[in-house]
Parts: structure tokens; sequence; C-alpha cells
């Protein structure tokens, strides 16, 4: 487990050393990788198809904030959609500019998670997100997942009927948007999606908000487990015909990921929790203390290496930086992701 | 000679000029009432707009049943189940975006107290050092 922290430790330094161009180099792979997406879905449009055009997107999306990439894959979508007639062009850019409006509107800082959304339903992974929305924000993220879904099976409803509206001439517009409003009402995965993404924020976020040891662990399992019970019911109250198995197999894979993503955001030492119990003029104050697990070897490993890199350097100068850094950091963390996580309770 | 005490607070400062930041110091510039009041206006006008969209929808899903039944409908009650639909949709989000906004202006009120808190101390230290100097 130390190995498993250093290493930690090592990528969280190199991630803190070079942010700034990781940023952009995620941000521009991740946009390629949603253009792509989305094109291998409905790429009708010669242009949003070619490379060329995708490289220069993500380019743009890369070095904006990450509210442009959902722009960006919208104009795809809708570009994709003209080539298969003027009124799914208008129907999909107002179904999108609806979902803007009811939904991603009131958190616009949560936009990204939108275009995450479909993507791990792709990946055959759906329990993913919810479950690091529910470990890392609150449940109004819930209105950034929705839509998400929404555009995922939106996007497949276009994909798969292609076909039947290239049957239907291209004046007879109602028919051609009633083949795809059909295809979307009779998909109930859709719903299914919706509620199971809901529940299992839901529960993710209560469950760690807790005030006992191992919630966060705990909540993961809850959400894995919600997941599949809210899949199970559905399959078997709507009469879906779901491959059990994929999905069993991808909540599993998801609640993997998802520790994984709990030990970079919050890996703490149980069995060191501390009760303190102090007082003042006003209050008595209940504190518990859980300190982060932190790689020994790491912190005296960049002992040493402050020590070599400036041997010169006046110390009594230097500590105080140090303990003035420290500071600063300490009092910008938040108190659920910061080192200590602290439960202050005031009589 | 560092002054550590001023030093932790302007670094402290400088970690916390993030947008998230500058943009809680200008909503906290705002009347509470003000800002609550924009931004529900913004979401009426959003939430008709949005409100039609869905009841074309609605209308293109039901197309076949308004087209066979284009005499039989009672008008006056379709009209009156669309103006109590649009009541109920735009009273829900306006309650929700009441309930957003305040939060919002809760904590960039907040935010903006601990930042005039830090601006005054950094100031109380230069006044020291002044009158040290």
């Amino acid at each position: 487990m130390s190995f498993l922290v250093a290493c930690r430790e090592r990528l969280q330094s190199f991630y803190g050393q070079f942010s700034g161009i990781l940023n952009v180099c995620g941000k521009f792979l991740l946009a390629v990788f949603v253009f792509l997406l989305i094109n291998r879905e409905i790429g009708y449009n010669p242009l949003f198809s070619n490379m060329f055009v995708i490289l220069i997107m993500a380019l743009i999306a890369s070095i904006m904030s990450s509210k442009a990439l959902v722009l960006l894959a919208a104009v795809v979508i809708m570009g994709n959609s003209y080539s298969l007639g003027i009124e799914i062009l208008i129907f999909t850019a107002l179904l999108l500019l609806l979902l803007y409006i009811m939904f991603v509107s009131f958190v616009p800082d949560d936009a990204i998670e939108a275009i995450l959304m479909p993507i791990s339903i792709t990946a055959g992974i759906p329990a993913l997100i919810p479950v690091c929305c529910g470990l890392k924000r609150n449940p109004g993220c819930i209105a950034a997942l929705w839509p998400g879904i929404v555009v995922h099976y939106y996007i497949h409803a276009l994909g798969d009927n292609a076909a039947a509206l290239g049957a239907i001439e291209k004046t007879e517009y109602t028919d051609r948007l009633k083949v795809i409003l059909d295809a979307m009402l009779e998909n109930h995965n859709i719903v299914v999606s919706i509620f199971s993404a809901a529940a299992v924020v839901i529960i993710v976020y209560a469950i760690r908000k807790l005030q006992a040891d191992y919630t966060y662990e705990i909540s993961v399992l809850a959400g894995g487990i919600m997941f599949i019970v809210m899949s199970l019911v559905s399959n078997s109250t709507l009469g879906l015909k779901m491959d059990l198995t994929r999905m069993i197999v991808g909540t599993l894979i998801a609640v993997v990921f998802a520790y994984v993503f709990l030990f970079f955001i919050h890996h703490v030492d149980y069995a060191k929790t501390e009760h303190l119990t102090f007082e003042d003029d006003e209050y008595f104050y209940y504190v518990k203390a859980i300190p982060k697990i932190i790689s020994e070897d790491w912190e005296d490993e960049e002992d040493e290496e402050e020590e070599e890199d400036e041997p010169d350097a006046p110390v009594v100068e230097q500590a105080a930086l140090f303990a003035a850094l420290q500071e600063a950091a300490k009092d910008v963390a938040l108190p659920e992701e910061g080192e200590k996580t602290e439960d202050v309770s005031a009589q | 000679m560092v002054n550590e005490e001023r030093l932790g607070l302007m670094i402290r400062m400088a970690k916390q000029d993030t947008p998230r930041q500058r943009k809680a110091l200008k909503i906290a510039n705002y009347y509470r009432n003000d800002y609550i009041a924009l931004a529900m206006i913004g979401k009426f006008i959003q939430m008709t707009i949005g409100y039609g969209i869905l009841l074309m929808f609605v209308g293109l899903v039901s197309m076949d049943f308004l087209m066979d039944n284009l005499g039989r409908i009672n008008y006056k009650i379709l009209g009156a189940e669309i103006v109590i639909g649009y009541i109920i949709f735009v009273g829900f989000y306006l309650g929700v975006t009441y309930i957003v906004w305040s939060v919002r202006y809760h904590n960039a009120k907040k935010m903006k107290r601990v930042y005039e808190e830090n601006i005054r101390k950094i100031d109380k230290i230069y006044q020291r050092e002044d009158r040290e100097s």
C-alpha cells in the first residue's frame, strides 16, 4: 500500500508541476474523443467528420473552459443532424436548448459532467460518473447528468433510424420527426438511466456525509448496489431486455474505478482518528481529526531534495516561508477534501 | 526582513484569487434582492421559451390524436390545461431559481467577508510596520 501511496504522491506532485500543460492536453484528448464518439454514431456530415476540423475544434476546446467543449459538442451534433434534414436540425437545436434551459443553466460549472456521462454509458460503466459525482459534488450535479443521458440516447436514436428517415419523403417533416420522437419515447432505458443516476448520486452523497468511519468507502459500494437494484427492478417491471451480466460486470468495474478515484481524493487512516475536546468562553468543541495517509519515504525524499537544491539559503527565512505556505495550504483546503476531516459540533 | 504573518496572508489571498472568487466578489456587490430578482426575471423568460418548446414537442407527439379529434376537442379545457401547466412549470423553476441563487449569494457574501478580513489584517500589518520604521 505504501508503494501505491508513494506513486499517488509522485503523480500529484507531477500534476502540480505541470498542471497547466496537462490540463490543456487532457481537454484536447477529451474533445477529440467526444467528437469521434459523436461521429461514430451520426457522422453524416463530411465537414464535421473531417479529422482536420475535429483537431481544430479540439484545439479550441483545449484552450477554453470546459463549457466551450459542451458548446462545440452541441455544434457537432447539430452539424451532423443537418445532414439528415433541416427539420432534424431544428428539432435537435430545440432539444439542446430545452435541456440547457431546464437543467444545465442551473449548474453551468458542472457542464463537463454532461459530456462525461454519455462517455461512461458508451464505455459500459454508466454507474461511474454518478458515483464520482456523489463523492466529489452535491446532488445538484444531477441536473448536469440528465442532459448527458438524454443526448446520448438521442444520438443513438438518430443513428439507428437514419435509414428509416432516408426512406421517408424529405417534405414529410412531421412524419420524419415522429420517427425520432417515437424511437426516443419507446426507449425506456432513458427513464431507467435518469432515475438510476439520480438515485446513485443521492445515496452516495447522503452516506458520505454521515458522521461515521468509512462512509466514503461504504458510499461507493452502496452506489454500485443501488445501481444494480434499480436496473434489476426496472428490467422486471418495464420488461426491458437488458443484458444483466454486462450490466453487473460494468457496475463492478465502475465501483473499482470509483475506488481508484477515491484513493486520490480521500485516503485517510481511520485507525489513527483522534477525538479532541476543548472549550472557549462560549462553546465546548468536540473535534474528530482523521489523518491523511502520506508516504513517509516521499516526505523524506522531498526534504532531502530541498536541502540539496538550496544549501546556502538562509535557514530561518526558508523555514518561515515553508511555515507560511503550510498555513496557507491548510486554510485553503476544503474540510471534506482537506488534510484533515473534521467534525466539529458545538454545544 | 520578511514579515512571516503578512507573507502568509498574502500567499493565502493569492491562492484564493481564483475565477470562482472573482465571480463571488462581483455577486456580493449586489443587494440580495436585486441579485435574486434579476436571476428570476431571466429564468422567467427562459422558462417561458422552454415551456413553448415543450408544448411543441407534446403537440408533435400527439399530432395524430389532434388531427383525428380536431372537431371534438374542448378548446376551453385544453387552453386551461396549458395555462395551468405553464403556471406549475414556471412556478416550480422560479422556486428552484430562488433557492439556488439565494445559496449562491450567501456563499459569495461569506467569501467576500473572508477576503475583506484578510485585507484588513494585511492593512493593519502594513500600518504597524510603518510605525515601527
